[in-house]
């Protein structure tokens, strides 16, 4: 481990800070009713923060794109092996790049709730502090205190600035989400006290009980155990990402919720859950990842086709982003199930790209939501001559998000079906069906939206086309996601070494497995039975 | 005159509060009561630090260690926030005798103590019936209302009731040990008379901490009493009362027995669920904090049960129940700064706009109560009881407390909800805090997040406190 010259907390704290600076200005609102301030304070902290991340990757990167893992440690709750653990590595780096560019984006863009007022401003910069913190993570409990708090600013500015029925949709995202999180704490608390308990016996002096590379080195866990806590840490993550019978509070959040809001929570929230499924329950319960893999692969395939259906025939423009959302979602749930290095890999790097396109979507369409007054494809139509520049964008990253060649997503859901190819052909399949579904849904968007008779809605007009600071906003996330497109070999060279270390666990069981069975086929057939018998069940259940 | 030094904090208390009784009507005078009140608090604080550990067993049936020292100085720091926070409340709810409010509250608070640092059964019932008589009249203060005299006489009733319960065991103790002090002696044969006392004892301190299905009296005294005496007794009653069921348990039923063990899970499951399902249902602010001290009174007796009254769990059940008194008493005391029509949820509409600092206080307060960052006492309070529920395999529990605590997210969050989210009915101005309502609130909610974030000098006091406890 290499201890790093800026310290890993400046990029949870420096946002953390900042919103508390922004809360000043807040209660003496008559002197800077716009939050003009606090936009120029923010975009500054939220940059520097970009940057800082940016200059920790490059310098820990010890040969060119390899990345060793930057970490920061201080004592929180020694006694109980409670941490201040934070790690950078090859993994985490493009999600706290992402959460950093996404951020300064949904900052940078100058929609907001017409109420909100530098309120607006601490709420984005709080939810960033939170997301990074959740990224940067490995002891289990302060990973779970970022994964609580990071509810929180969505909720608030769902609740102070969303749509008509956002108090019902904001406390079905709360009962949705800590549910799934309280039963990881439990796990979470189980496995400290198991690693505080071996630990102890091994007379370690300082227990990293409740860190996950400390966690991950002592065997501890049988199956059984591994099938319990697994199942609570992926009821946390199911909901979180989502994966698709707990999508429920999805599609209302996303209604609901102020367009910035909702771009920071599809391009980021969904991602935690994605990330968790790697960092923490690979390494931790490979048994259980082994054996649930196919479940998790089928959910992820029918999501992709489940989710691509619903978006057809959804009329409100937002709730078809949702459901699109839940569609690109599934794949990535299908790379992370198959569990090869490349499909992993794979579904980190379309993580990334949906991020960054979602972002980019939901932006230009609730400006498009904004300017028309109306929410429904019905109401729209011939919008490409009013708001030309707008049609560009939008129709740049409509045919990034069905994956056209020299887009980032196309690089990634290409690994991805590569990688499960071999391990899930049906699902995989399955999850293509979705692909040619996503373009047509994402394309008649775009036709019903742009072309076609203009109507006259009932829109104000307030907002215009594309312009200003949205318009590098727009620029810099296409130009991220057409050379994410053209080169990716770079980000996949840092994202797959770490990937790898991921999956050692699983690989060492399945190679150990391997082994186990060739030697009792040759030496003990009897004894081979019950391995076996086992591998029928995992098929058949 | 060690025996008699080790009665100064108490008598700093009950002696001062006669100051009360012959003053007449000069308190009454612009918080002077409040500040006499806080001062005589004050002074027996600094009296606890100063008075030496007991060397052995008292025979007043008193002794000074870490543990009883802990708790009292948790009763008086309680007291301390809730007096200086409520100061001048008492006036504004309509308590026409402010002299003999502060004489009943210090008296209360001289009982809590004196059931702290009771090792005898008779100090320990004398502490409790002090406590509660004091108690019982606060509760009815405001004598015009109708609601508080009725909490009073349904408190007076039940607590009777419970006090019975509680001599009952005492006489089953006496019986089977043939003494009254809690320590035992000898070995003492575990036959039905123990188990009648056992049981006995632990009915009459559920009923005192309010542990379902002994909570009946809990919603009906924190609504009818005036707000001020519901923020003193939100955290004092439950301090005394669980330092008192801690004693009795540790010293006296020393060999925990698999039925001594099961009554309190039961006690703990019931308190939990019947507790959050209870308070799901009310619209009445108080009503719903009533209900959910229930449930927090089952979370903390969670770390009691997890470890067979094991330091560790001790230990947990402590850090839990400080961080559980800052809340609560921060939450009640901004509930008295509103005013007497916050009672109902829709009397809270608004409130961000009339008082931010008072709302902010009140949502960290409730993320607190709900487990939620940035309340992060009650995040590691529960992050600690249900580490030890697990690491004593009481799974079935553990499961249960965290499915409560994330059903409890669904009234918890309504408070919050009423103050931000929805416009007050009728377009007040801002509400006048006092600068004591916003030092006491402000530290209560430093509190909340700083005992989060260094829970470890926290821990290490409840850890000398629980060791002393344990260690025999």
């Amino acid at each position: 481990m290499v201890s790093s010259s800026p310290p890993l907390s400046f990029l949870v704290l420096l946002p953390l800070l900042a919103a508390l600076g922004c809360l000043g200005p807040w209660f003496a609102k008559q002197r800077d009713p716009e939050g003009r301030l606090c936009r120029a304070w923010s975009l500054f902290v939220s940059g520097i923060t970009l940057a800082l991340a940016l200059a920790i990757g490059k310098a820990g990167m010890s040969e060119p794109n390899v990345l060793l893992s930057v970490s920061e440690s201080r004592a929180w709750i020694p006694s109980l092996g409670i941490f201040f653990n934070l790690t950078l590595d090859g993994l985490s780096l493009p999600f706290v790049l992402l959460t950093c560019a996404v951020s300064l984006a949904v900052l940078a863009w100058s929609d907001k709730p017409k109420e909100a007022g530098p309120g607006w401003y601490s709420i984005i910069l709080l939810a960033q502090s939170a997301v990074t913190g959740a990224f940067l993570a490995t002891d289990l409990v302060l990973f779970y205190c970022f994964y609580e708090a990071m509810l929180l600013p969505v909720l608030a500015a769902m609740a102070l600035w969303g749509g008509p029925r956002r108090l019902q949709a904001a406390l079905k995202f709360l009962l949705f989400t800590v549910t799934g999180s309280v039963l990881m704490l439990l796990a979470i608390l189980y496995l400290g006290w198991k690693g505080l308990q071996m630990l102890n016996d091994h007379g370690a002096e300082v227990a990293f009980a409740f860190d996950v590379t400390t966690l991950s080195t002592i065997d501890m866990l049988g199956s059984t155990q591994q099938l319990v806590l697994g199942l609570a840490f992926l009821a946390a993550f199911a909901v979180k990402t989502p994966i698709v019978p707990l999508h429920g509070w999805l599609p209302d959040t996303y209604r609901e919720a102020p367009h910035g809001i909702v771009a920071f929570t599809a391009a980021l929230l969904g991602k935690v859950g994605l990330y968790g499924i790697i960092r923490f329950m690979y390494p931790l319960f490979p048994f259980f990842m082994r054996d649930a893999a196919w479940a998790l692969a089928a959910l992820g395939a029918i999501g992709v086709v489940y989710g691509a259906m619903i978006a057809l025939v959804q009329r409100d423009v937002r709730s078809m982003l949702a459901y699109s959302s839940i569609s690109h979602l599934g794949f990535c749930v299908l790379g992370v199930a198959a569990a090869t290095e490349m499909a992993v890999t794979g579904a980190v790097f379309q993580a990334v790209s949906h991020g960054l396109i979602t972002a980019a979507l939901f932006l230009v369409f609730g400006r498009i939501i904004d300017r028309e007054g109306a929410r429904d494809f019905d109401s729209f139509g011939g919008l490409a001559a009013s708001i030309p520049v707008g049609a560009f964008f939008l129709m740049v990253f409509s045919l990034a998000a069905v994956a056209l060649p020299l887009t980032s997503s196309f690089v990634g859901e290409f690994l991805i079906i590569l990688g499960a190819w071999g391990e899930f052909p049906q699902w995989t399949a399955l999850a293509l069906v979705g692909v040619v579904l996503g373009a047509v849904y994402t394309l008649t968007a775009y036709l019903r939206t742009m072309f076609g008779p203009a109507r006259q809605g009932a829109g104000t007009h307030a907002a215009g086309d594309i312009s200003g600071p949205e318009v590098v906003v727009l620029g810099a996330l296409a130009a991220a996601v057409i050379s994410l497109g053209i080169f990716p070999a770079g980000v996949l060279n840092t994202i797959s070494p770490a990937v790898e270390v991921q999956l050692a666990g699983l690989t060492e069981i399945q190679g150990g497995a391997a082994r186990a069975q060739l030697d009792l086929s040759k030496e003990q057939p009897s004894a081979g039975q019950p391995d076996g018998r086992g591998g029928a069940e995992d098929q058949g259940v | 005159m060690n025996a008699l030094a080790s009665f100064t904090p108490i008598l700093a208390v009950s002696v001062g509060s006669l100051l009360y009784l012959v003053t007449g009507r000069a308190l009454e005078r612009r918080h002077r009561a409040a500040s006499v009140a806080a001062l005589l608090i004050a002074a027996a604080m600094v009296l606890l630090c100063r008075i030496p550990d007991s060397i052995g067993e008292s025979e007043y049936g008193f002794v000074v260690n870490d543990f009883s020292r802990l708790f009292a100085m948790m009763a008086c720091l309680g007291a301390l926030l809730s007096v200086v926070s409520t100061a001048g409340a008492a006036e504004r709810e309509g308590i026409g005798t402010i002299n003999e409010y502060y004489f009943l509250l210090l008296t209360s608070l001289a009982g809590a103590m004196v059931m702290v640092f009771a090792t005898d059964y008779l100090s320990l019932f004398i502490g409790v019936e002090v406590a509660s008589l004091a108690l019982y009249c606060l509760c009815g203060s405001r004598v015009s209302q109708r609601s508080g005299s009725e909490a009073s006489m349904k408190y007076f009733l039940l607590g009777c009731f419970s006090s019975a319960f509680l001599l009952l065991g005492i006489a089953f103790w006496y019986g089977a040990t043939g003494s009254l002090s809690m320590v035992v002696q000898d070995e003492v044969p575990y036959n039905t008379m123990v188990f009648l006392s056992f049981l006995m004892v632990l009915v009459g301190m559920a009923f005192k901490l309010g542990l379902a299905p002994f909570h009946l009296w809990v919603p009906d005294v924190y609504q009818g009493a005036p707000t001020s005496v519901t923020t003193f007794m939100s955290c004092i009653v439950k301090v005394a009362a669980f330092g008192a069921l801690l004693k009795v348990l540790v010293l006296g039923y020393v060999y925990p027995q698999a039925w001594s063990m099961s009554s309190l899970w039961l006690l703990a499951a019931l308190a939990m669920t019947v507790g959050n399902l209870a308070a799901l249902q009310q619209r009445s602010v108080k009503r719903m904090l009533a209900y959910s001290s229930v449930a927090q009174a089952g979370y903390i007796l969670v770390g009691t049960v997890a470890t067979a009254y094991g330091a560790d769990g001790i230990v947990a059940s402590l850090y839990y129940l400080m961080s559980y008194c800052c809340m609560t008493i921060g939450a009640f005391a901004v509930l008295s700064a509103v005013g007497p029509d916050a009672d109902d949820i829709a009397g809270l509409r608004g409130l961000a706009k009339r008082s931010p600092f008072l709302a902010g206080c009140m949502t960290l307060f409730f993320l607190g109560l709900a487990g939620l960052p940035p309340g992060l006492a009650g995040l590691m309070g529960k992050v600690l009881i249900f580490s030890e529920a697990l690491s004593y395999h009481l799974y079935g529990l553990a499961i249960l407390g965290v499915l409560n605590s994330a059903l409890a997210c669904a009234y918890y969050f309504r408070v919050p909800v009423a103050m931000y989210f929805q416009p007050g009915s009728s377009d007040e101005g801002r509400i006048p805090v006092t600068i004591a309502a916003v030092l006491a609130i402000g530290a209560c909610a430093l509190a909340v997040v700083l005992f989060g974030i260094f829970p470890e000098p926290l821990l290490a006091i409840a850890g000398k406190a629980a060791g002393t406890l344990v260690g025999r």
